[in-house]
């Protein structure tokens, strides 16, 4: 799937991954295309609570993590709120966990590796209200 | 050995590693040993299990393995640490996760068990019995060899 042409657009969002790597590598990628990390949780259980004191217009959360693991902290999260916007962010390896989460709320899934323009045309698509669906960059 | 396997495999590893370091990946000549080729220092353990079980070994030697984890992080690493090895790791992960997401949309019953990553000294892979394929491939950040020894139901 080749990315359409997007413009930078300021966004506050939390990155949840039990990955050190990875939280940075995607931390990244939202500065490069103009979004704010505002918080970081390395479980599910760090993200609820983090979620609860940040509230943030995104969350990109990894969907395998010890303790709690993203399809869990999906449902706990949407709870609290049901408009909260959740990206799945993860390698492609159980589709059947990506459906789930779809299934449960979240808005969408952005399968690693990813590029930033890539990620820029989902979270815009989901700020903006866009229609939920499941793909890879 | 499921011949239907090796080529996804190879293919969602240049896949990945194309698109994470951005550059050029050139697969060399594919060779057949009864033993893995693991004279780097640095090993991604992926293994495999369902309608074959089996185990992949990307093996590289301590440069490379510095070398991708610098293209990867956009830092300027000079040894194997911590950080290395998470990088590595998360590369790791997306090696099998995509692998394993070709293998299933072609029919196959299969899943990956979490990938490991190990220096030299901690590897004791498992092989006995099986055939091994041997695949080179070369990138700017080095030489990444791939080893495939995958069981026959």
């Amino acid at each position: 799937m080749q990315p359409k042409t997007v413009t930078k657009r300021k966004f506050r969002c939390i990155v949840v991954d039990d990955s050190n790597f990875a939280r940075k590598r995607i931390s990244k990628a939202v500065a490069a295309i103009g979004g704010e990390v505002i918080g970081e949780a390395v479980n599910g259980r760090e993200a609820i609570d983090l979620f609860a004191k940040v509230r943030p217009e995104i969350v990109l959360m990894d969907i395998t993590m010890p303790e709690m693991d993203g399809i869990e902290t999906l449902k706990h999260i949407l709870a609290k709120d049901p408009e909260a916007k959740v990206i799945m962010v993860s390698s492609v390896g159980h589709k059947e966990m990506v459906w789930k989460a779809m299934r449960i709320g979240a808005k969408h899934f952005i399968g690693k590796p990813f590029t930033p323009t890539y990620a820029l045309e989902v979270i815009s698509s989901v700020l903006e209200g866009g229609e939920q669906c499941a793909t890879s960059s | 050995m499921r011949y239907e396997f090796i080529n996804p495999f190879v293919d969602t590893t240049i896949r990945v590693l194309d698109s994470v370091l951005e550059v050029d990946v050139n697969r060399g000549d594919m060779a057949l040993s009864d033993s893995y080729d693991l004279n780097g220092d640095v090993s991604i353990l992926i293994n495999l299990r369902g309608d074959t079980g089996g185990c992949i070994v990307v093996n590289m030697d301590q440069r490379t393995a510095i070398n991708v984890y610098n293209v990867m992080a956009m830092e300027d690493s000079c040894a194997i640490n911590d950080f290395t090895l998470d990088g590595l790791m998360e590369l790791a992960n997306m090696i099998a996760g995509n692998a394993i997401s070709v293998l299933n949309e072609m029919g196959f019953d299969m899943d990956v068990m979490p990938p490991i990553v190990v220096t030299k000294i901690q590897l004791t892979p498992e092989c006995e019995g099986r055939e091994v394929f041997h695949v080179p491939l070369y990138t700017e950040c080095g030489e990444l060899i791939m080893n495939i020894s995958l069981e026959t139901h």
